[in-house]
């Protein structure tokens, strides 16, 4: 049974972006496209990554960090994670210092400390996930060093269950996302590891011969194989890569997604993966995968080359009803989108598309694709900045801080880039996620950049109406209903948009796992729900600009 | 009066590696060449329009070999600037080959400013807007190079590099129909440039246009095979056309060779490049992208400067071994463990290619030797254990892997070597344990996976499972492609099937590994005959003579087929007799004789035909065979000679 929950209108709860409007400071843009206006301060989340680097050229401290955006008190709005590195060796110096900001309405207050949650490891990503469904959601913590899984208690505090659980992989990890990957009712974990560099086995490189020391390219290392964690359903996870066949291939995994890409109802896993092929695991539905990128056609380049992958995002960029993939890379590799062409096959449009040329001159991290102008396409941001602090010993026009990009949809997934967005702070950039934490309507961006202060900031519009959607399970332990897919057709309109409740993606990062749909001027929509274990659902004239709360029953 | 030849001769012997050739280049480059003084010196210099100041480069992080031409050539500039005589045309060389040096040390803000002030000063000069545009798509400003590419058509409207870079960039901007425009203009001067049929094939494939994308990149490949980048995009092709085995097979085939086409600009600036660390970067890129041909012309030339560096040679040795080129290549590697005695790679290189050329009491030396110098490296215990086997002292093979597997208990690689061991000891049991280990572990890339499944495979066909084996055999081509024997197991098992055409192509990719395998060959070629497919065979045998102009069971069985075929355009009478006497005269066996006969019949010669099947049937008779069913044909046989007409019975082996 299904109940549909709606929550107030956007111009009830507009009021306190009114005030930052106000006193904000706004970018020239073109007209009529969005903007944002930086608001890390007033908003008070004044968070400083370190990676603690003391010049021993230690490759972790060129990787960190995520950014979380989640609503772990249950309380509507969304609150915000931002993964501390701290100092390698670990316990040789400060200690990661991972921020928790929760959103206090008016303002954001840091309470990491308060909350348990005391990262161990040096930091990498994380992404949230009701693992023990009991309605709240839980975080798992990727590090070089132990990764971590804090359980929440419900009152605002978690506590931490790795050794119970079973999860605390040592191997470096990057990024992970949780998914009903065998759709036995809980969620299962998905951990992207990266190379086997270690602070013991720290290999020097750069120019030697002139005595400029720099990190090392990932090929000095070797890859690490992924890990693919099954939920047992009591709190505990048991190491299934194996069994999985997805512990097997190594690879210099950076991001991962988990999304239905062949649309059968079973979570399918894109990983990208730092100069070698990324990997695209076709979920079986026997509990197994099948590794496929390579005949799909998203391993690789459109040349047949292995590039340096980073971030990813998974989504309907061009509105055919199928999950396009896209991976950012190195500056002089365009970042790259795969568009989804049916029958497992991917074709590579990065040029056609326009994402390829205005990312040349960028390394690119963090990714998403959300409806920033909710005009009823999707967008993309992506987040950008260099890994090397010494540009004597990079090639050509590049430099270590550089600006993040914003790519708005002219329909039919052409994209064009909206240089005036006002994303106006210039820093090495690594974790995105996009999500409204104002409670005005539209998704507002978070970044967390290597070494230095976060970036923070509220999309000023214009924007057009929206609906959004919270999906709540009372028939599982997924109770977030994680891998349900939500199609929206607005009224009088031609076209569809799909979208799946996600956790994990971007770079080291989770969005939230609301689905944001906008609906340009319509005024309601018709909306189709496939719940995670295959159940549809249709809703007609729903009425625009409400976030809803979808939730099913336990009756069957 | 010193000339500018004296000069010259001064610099030369001032240079630091005389004789070589940067140091040649270096020295031409600080003169201007004779007889190449612009006519424009001789009349008064026009004005000189406004130029942008170009300031100095920050040197520190070059070589000192860069950082002396680039001094040297500003140092030149200069004085050209300083002299307000100094005619445009030369200025604007001037700062035009500085420029472009820039552009070749990455030097890019340099670069774009002495290239745009050549561009200013000789404004009729194409090559000022070429290397800018070069420049400018690689740093990602690709508007800017189209709008300099423009430039150099007006300047030269059929410059075909110029047209591919149109194309080429047009494509990357998403600008598909100007792209393919200017592929086709290209094609249209010359149809034989390989990158515009690349460019076109990957815009159809983008299309959707499966079918035009195979067309396209197939005749890119026929006329740069070396382009083996392209084999992705066909792969893709075929996969959008839904034949996935060919589109496995094509995807297999990509080694990342890069399509080329004719750039003189661009190519003459790697003769420019006094790097050092640019050659050795160059070497390896190839080497990482297994494109040794390319390799080996960096690493001669990285050795001209640093002739001692012994992973170099190793390298070298190495890239030259993996083509074929043994006897350079064992020279080098001699070079290198001469140089450094306690060099492990070189060691090792060493022992593994007089390995593969069979030396094996002296391959253990230096196995040994590479040992001694780094015990901790189990590879190459585990490979000097490995050969230890194959030379008969199996125990002391057999003790030095498990010693090594104590030492270290994760070590797949010394395991699947044990595993191996056992299995040629014939100890069965106890390779299947190692084995399953490895093949199950995730301590090894798939092709040593690959590789256990490969052995497993064996053992379970030595005892009798076939089942298993061929399970094990498919997992072994999955896991290691790359594994010729794997190739040929399968094979086999897939022609036991009846699943001929699978079979061809298994036989075909172990030949493709090892062209220099006549089993393989043989096979391929018998497996094509089975399958019905009379000209592919004839092909692959006529390629398998080429390689092995003595195999008489080839000679025979290429007989057989020009003398049997059913197809009139495979059957050759006259060749079939030709290559079946040889066959005879060095192997008279019935089937031999059999051959010739049927040959001989094929071009009328039916007496002579007739009293070699005579002979057979004769022979056939004492050795047992009458009453039977072969007996029978060959009667057959003989009558239809004896009536004057041909028998055209293919080989079935």
């Amino acid at each position: 049974m299904i109940r549909a929950v709606l929550s107030e209108p956007r111009d009830m709860v507009a009021a306190w972006s009114l005030g930052v409007l106000l006193g904000g400071v706004i970018a020239p843009a073109p007209a009529g496209a969005v903007r944002f206006a930086d608001v890390a301060e007033r908003w008070g989340i004044e968070f400083r990554h370190r990676h603690g680097g003391t010049g021993e050229f230690y490759m972790p401290e060129t990787m960190g960090s995520g950014v979380v955006l989640f609503d772990f008190d249950s309380d509507g709005d969304l609150d915000v994670l931002l993964v501390d590195s701290g100092t390698l060796p670990l316990g040789s110096g400060e200690p990661s210092r991972t921020a928790l900001y929760r959103n206090d309405g008016a303002r954001f207050v840091e309470i990491a400390a308060e909350a348990g949650l005391e990262v161990t490891g040096y930091g990498m990503g994380a992404v949230p996930g009701d693992v023990d469904g009991d309605g709240d959601l839980d975080l798992y913590v990727t590090a070089y060093g132990a990764n971590q899984l804090f359980l929440n208690r419900g009152n605002g505090t978690f506590t931490d269950a790795t050794e119970g659980a079973g999860v605390g992989d040592p191997l470096w990890s990057s990024s992970a996302a949780f998914g009903d990957f065998d759709r036995d009712g809980d969620l299962d974990l998905y951990v992207a590891n990266y190379v086997d560099f270690s602070v013991d086995r720290n290999e020097t490189c750069g120019k030697k011969e002139l005595g400029l020391r720099s990190y090392c390219h990932p090929n000095v290392y070797r890859g690490l194989p992924d890990r693919y964690y099954r939920n047992r359903g009591d709190g505990t996870f048991e190491d299934a890569s194996l069994a999985a066949g997805v512990g097997v291939a190594r690879g210099n995994g950076m991001g991962v997604v988990a999304s239905d890409l062949d649309d059968d109802g079973w979570l399918d896993l894109y990983v990208a993966n730092d100069m070698t092929a990324n990997l695209l695991y076709r979920n079986r539905g026997d509990g197994a995968f099948e590794e496929i990128a390579m005949l799909a056609g998203a391993a690789l380049s459109d040349r047949g080359e292995p590039e340096a992958g980073m971030g990813v995002a998974a989504e309907d960029l061009d509105g055919d009803g199928r999950i396009d993939l896209m991976t950012t890379h190195l500056d002089r590799q365009p970042n790259a989108l795969y568009g989804n062409a049916g029958a497992g096959l991917f074709v590579d449009r990065r040029f056609s598309s326009g994402i390829a040329e205005p990312s040349l001159p960028y390394v690119g991290f963090g990714v998403v694709m959300e409806d920033l102008d909710s005009d009823g396409d999707l967008d993309i941001v992506v987040a950008n900045g260099h890994i090397i602090h010494d540009m004597r010993l990079v090639t050509g026009k590049a430099s270590y801080r550089q600006p993040n990009q914003v790519f708005l949809n002219r329909g039919s997934g052409q994209m064009v880039e909206n240089a005036e967005a006002g994303l106006s702070r210039v820093e090495s950039s690594r974790g995105l996620a996009a999500g409204d934490l104002d409670g005005d309507g539209d998704l507002d961006l978070v970044v967390n950049n290597s070494d230095a202060a976060a970036e923070v900031y509220e999309n000023l519009g214009p924007s057009g109406r929206f609906l959004r959607f919270a999906l709540e399970s009372e028939r599982d332990a997924n109770r977030f209903a994680v891998g349900a897919r939500v199609e929206v057709r607005p009224s009088g309109g031609k076209r569809s948009q799909a979208r799946e409740v996600r956790a994990g993606g971007s770079y080291q990062s989770a969005s939230p796992l609301d689905l944001h749909f906008g609906l340009g001027d319509s005024a309601a929509a018709t909306v189709h729900i496939r719940w995670p274990e295959g159940a549809r659902v249709e809703l007609r004239d729903v009425p625009a600009d409400r976030r809803i709360v979808l939730r099913r029953s336990s009756a069957p | 009066m010193r000339n500018d030849r004296d000069a010259l001769r001064d610099r030369l012997g001032r240079c630091r590696w005389r004789g070589s050739r940067a140091c040649l280049l270096v020295a031409l480059l600080a003169f201007p060449a004779a007889g190449r003084q612009p006519a424009a010196e001789a009349v008064a210099a026009p004005a000189r329009p406004p130029l942008a100041e170009l300031p100095q480069p920050a040197l520190e992080t070059q070589e000192d070999a860069v950082r002396g031409q680039l001094t040297e050539l500003r140092r030149q500039l200069d004085l050209l600037i300083a002299d307000p005589s100094t005619p445009l045309p030369r200025l604007a060389e001037a700062f035009g080959r500085l420029g472009r040096l820039y552009f070749l040390y990455d030097l890019v803000d340099l670069a774009s400013i002495a290239l745009e002030n050549a561009k200013l000063l000789a404004p009729n000069d194409h090559r000022w807007p070429y290397f800018l545009a070069a420049h400018q798509t690689f740093e990602g400003q690709l508007e800017e190079a189209i709008g300099n590419l423009e430039r150099v058509l007006e300047l030269r409207p059929n410059d075909l590099p110029t047209l591919v870079r149109l194309g080429d960039v047009h494509s990357k901007r998403g600008g598909v129909e100007l792209a393919r425009e200017f592929y086709e203009r290209a094609l249209a001067l010359d149809e034989d440039v390989a990158a515009a049929h690349a460019g076109l094939g990957r815009l159809d494939l983008e299309a959707g246009q499966h079918q035009r994308a195979v067309d396209r990149v197939e005749r890119a490949l026929e006329l740069q095979p070396d382009a083996d980048e392209l084999y992705h995009t066909l792969g893709m092709a075929y996969r959008g056309l839904g034949d996935v085995e060919r589109a496995r097979e094509a995807l297999r085939k990509n080694k990342h060779g890069r399509v080329t086409f004719d750039d003189p600009l661009i190519e003459s600036l790697g003769l420019e490049n006094a790097s050092a660390e640019a050659h050795i970067q160059m070497a390896s890129d190839a080497m990482r992208r297994q494109e040794l041909a390319k390799a080996v012309p960096y690493y001669e030339s990285y050795l001209e400067l640093k002739p001692d560096d012994v992973v170099a040679l190793n390298n070298l040795g190495i890239a030259l071994l993996g083509l074929d080129r043994w006897e350079e290549g064992m020279k080098t590697l001699r070079r290198a463990v001469e140089i450094d005695p306690n060099h492990r790679g070189a060691q090792y290189s060493l022992a593994t290619a007089l390995a593969d050329l069979g030396r094996y009491d002296e391959a253990l030396e230096h196995y040994r030797r590479a040992h001694e110098i780094d015990p901790a490296e189990k590879v190459i215990h585990a490979d000097w254990a490995t050969l230890l086997a194959k030379v008969g002292r199996v125990d002391e093979a057999i003790a030095e892997l498990r010693s090594l597997l104590e030492e270290d208990p994760l070590q797949d690689y010394g395991r699947l070597k044990l595993g191996s061991v056992l299995v040629e000891a014939g100890r069965l049991e106890e390779a299947a344990q190692e084995l399953r280990q490895v093949a199950d572990s995730g301590g090894l890339q798939r092709p040593g996976r690959g590789e256990a499944h490969y052995h497993l495979g064996v053992v379970a066909e030595r005892r009798g499972d076939a089942a298993k084996a061929r399970e094990h055999y498919r997992r072994a081509i999955e896991l290691a492609p790359g594994l010729a024997e794997a190739q040929r197991s399968w094979g086999v098992i897939r022609a036991r099937e009846g699943a001929l055409e699978e079979a061809a192509g298994a036989f075909a990719r172990a030949v493709e590994l090892e062209p220099r395998n006549e089993r393989y060959r043989f096979e391929l070629s018998m497996a094509l005959l089975l399958g019905e497919r009379e000209a592919e065979a004839r092909k692959a045998l006529e390629e398998a003579l080429r390689e092995f102009p003595t195999a008489i069971n080839l000679r025979h069985l290429l007989a057989r087929l020009l003398a049997s075929a059913s197809d009139p355009a495979v059957r050759d009478g006259e060749r079939a007799v030709e290559l079946a006497q040889g066959v005879v005269e060095r192997a008279l066996t019935l089937d031999h004789a059999e051959t010739l006969a049927m040959a001989l019949a094929e071009i009328g010669r039916y007496d002579e035909a007739a009293a070699w099947q005579r002979r057979v049937v004769r022979q056939a008779g004492d050795e047992g065979e009458a009453g039977g069913p072969a007996h029978a044909a060959r009667l057959e046989r003989l009558e239809r000679y004896e009536r004057g007409e041909p028998a055209r019975t293919p080989w079935r082996g």
